[in-house]
């Protein structure tokens, strides 16, 4: 055994000796013409360049996540966030009666030639806020109605989907989103903000002013009237919507008159005593 | 060796039904979150909240309406909207504006009230010519 050993160690002195020999006069730029008749250099050209591209779209990839949304996708991620923030105070997560309001509505608008409006009511157990609408994205609206309003008014579908309408026309007037839009946030609009700070302040400034319009600031009178003056065109032709919408508006006087819970409704849409007053005058053409 | 051969046919075709009847369609869910329920009534319990672009198993449609999907996501069986999802990965917010979204630091309990108000939603569009 030992000498077996010994002869496999003698025999590979020299083996091991030529082979660092060997090496020593291994000539580089031999194999360098074999790799380009092999194609292999330009292979590896094509993987570098690969790689490169990788990295590049890599690299556009994360200077894109900085973007900062566009005008519909802002609006419309606010809106609900608007919502999520608030369902708290407007209570939204319950268990609402199916009245079909939806359908009804959708019909409505066919009637009165609005055609591709999209919409998305969300029903709210509160009175804090009687009916609102949010923008959410081009053609498309977030509608806010509160059942105990609904509830006090008694109103019927018709008249629900002429409060909705008053409501959609408001939002398309886009008189809410350009209190929401001031100038700081219009720059930044669909702005890529790589290496550039987040404009924290003006974001939380866009929370506090969908507060200030829904609860505090509302519409003024000159508004109003040109959104009453709309409707009663939009429905001059069928003299059932134009009836539903006088009721409409005398059961809200009445409300905010005789019902403590709305007492603050004409802060926000004034008024509907003049809202009955537009109307007579709107029917009567010699005024 | 012919009925060898006929039932091992059969089989073949029973299984192949089988696992095609299990997995209907893979969709994803559109909205920047949703939510898998219980049962198909937007009211049932929430299992999970599914955030957009999230790929959904679809075993089947609810037998009372076209509404609800008999649906598998991750771990939990349920029931999704049809109409909350797409066929197509969209493109989604949280993606998109990925920084943006992150800075809004919102947490899991702003998530599962995003699905459940995309969930109450009473959705609609009008339409020419009806």
């Amino acid at each position: 055994m030992k000498k077996i050993a010994i002869l496999l160690f003698l025999m590979s002195i020299p083996y091991s000796h030529r082979t660092q020999e060997q090496e020593e006069v291994v000539d580089f730029s031999s194999i360098k013409e074999l790799i380009k008749k092999d194609n292999l250099s330009s292979q590896v050209e094509r993987k570098k360049k690969k790689e490169q591209k990788k990295k590049k779209i890599l690299i556009q990839r994360e200077i894109r996540s900085f973007d900062f949304p566009n005008e519909n996708d802002f609006l419309s991620f606010f809106s609900e966030l608007w919502l999520i923030k608030n369902s708290d105070l407007l209570n939204w997560d319950f268990e609402a009666p199916d009245y079909g309001i939806e359908e009804y509505f959708q019909k409505f608008l066919e009637n009165v030639g609005k055609i591709g409006v999209r919409f998305k009511i969300i029903l709210i157990n509160t009175p804090k806020v009687a009916h609102f609408a949010l923008p959410s994205g081009e053609n498309e609206h977030i509608f806010v109605l509160s059942l105990p309003f609904l509830r006090a008014l008694k109103l019927s579908k018709v008249q629900i989907s002429l409060l909705l309408f008053e409501d959609l026309l408001r939002s398309e007037g886009g008189i809410f989103t350009s209190s929401i839009l001031n100038e700081k946030l219009k720059k930044l609009l669909g702005k890529n903000l790589h290496k550039k700070p987040f404009p924290q302040e003006v974001v939380a400034g866009v929370f506090s002013q969908y507060d200030r319009f829904i609860f505090e600031i509302g519409f003024n009178f000159k508004q109003q009237f040109q959104i009453t003056k709309m409707v009663s065109r939009a429905i001059d032709s069928n003299p059932e919507y134009s009836k539903a919408y006088r009721e409409m508006v005398e059961k809200k006087d009445t409300l905010i008159k005789t019902n403590l819970t709305f007492k603050d409704y004409p802060k926000i849409y004034p008024s509907p005593e003049l809202q009955k007053n537009w109307l007579i005058s709107h029917r009567d053409p010699s005024l | 060796m012919r009925m060898t051969l006929l039932l091992t046919i059969i089989v073949f075709f029973l299984s192949n039904k089988t696992r095609k009847g299990e997995i209907e369609k893979i969709v994803y869910m559109k909205n920047i979150f949703g939510q898998i329920h219980k049962s198909p009534n937007i009211h049932a319990q929430a299992l999970s909240t599914i955030s957009c672009g999230h790929p959904i198993e679809v075993l089947g449609r609810d037998a009372g309406s076209d509404e609800w999907f008999h649906a598998k996501t991750g771990i939990y069986e349920g029931y999704v909207q049809a109409d909350q999802t797409v066929d197509k990965r969209p493109s989604c917010f949280q993606k998109k504006y990925s920084k943006f979204f992150d800075k809004m630091e919102l947490g899991p309990t702003d998530f599962y009230r995003w699905g459940k108000l995309h969930t109450l939603f009473l959705r609609g569009a009008s339409k020419a010519g009806q």
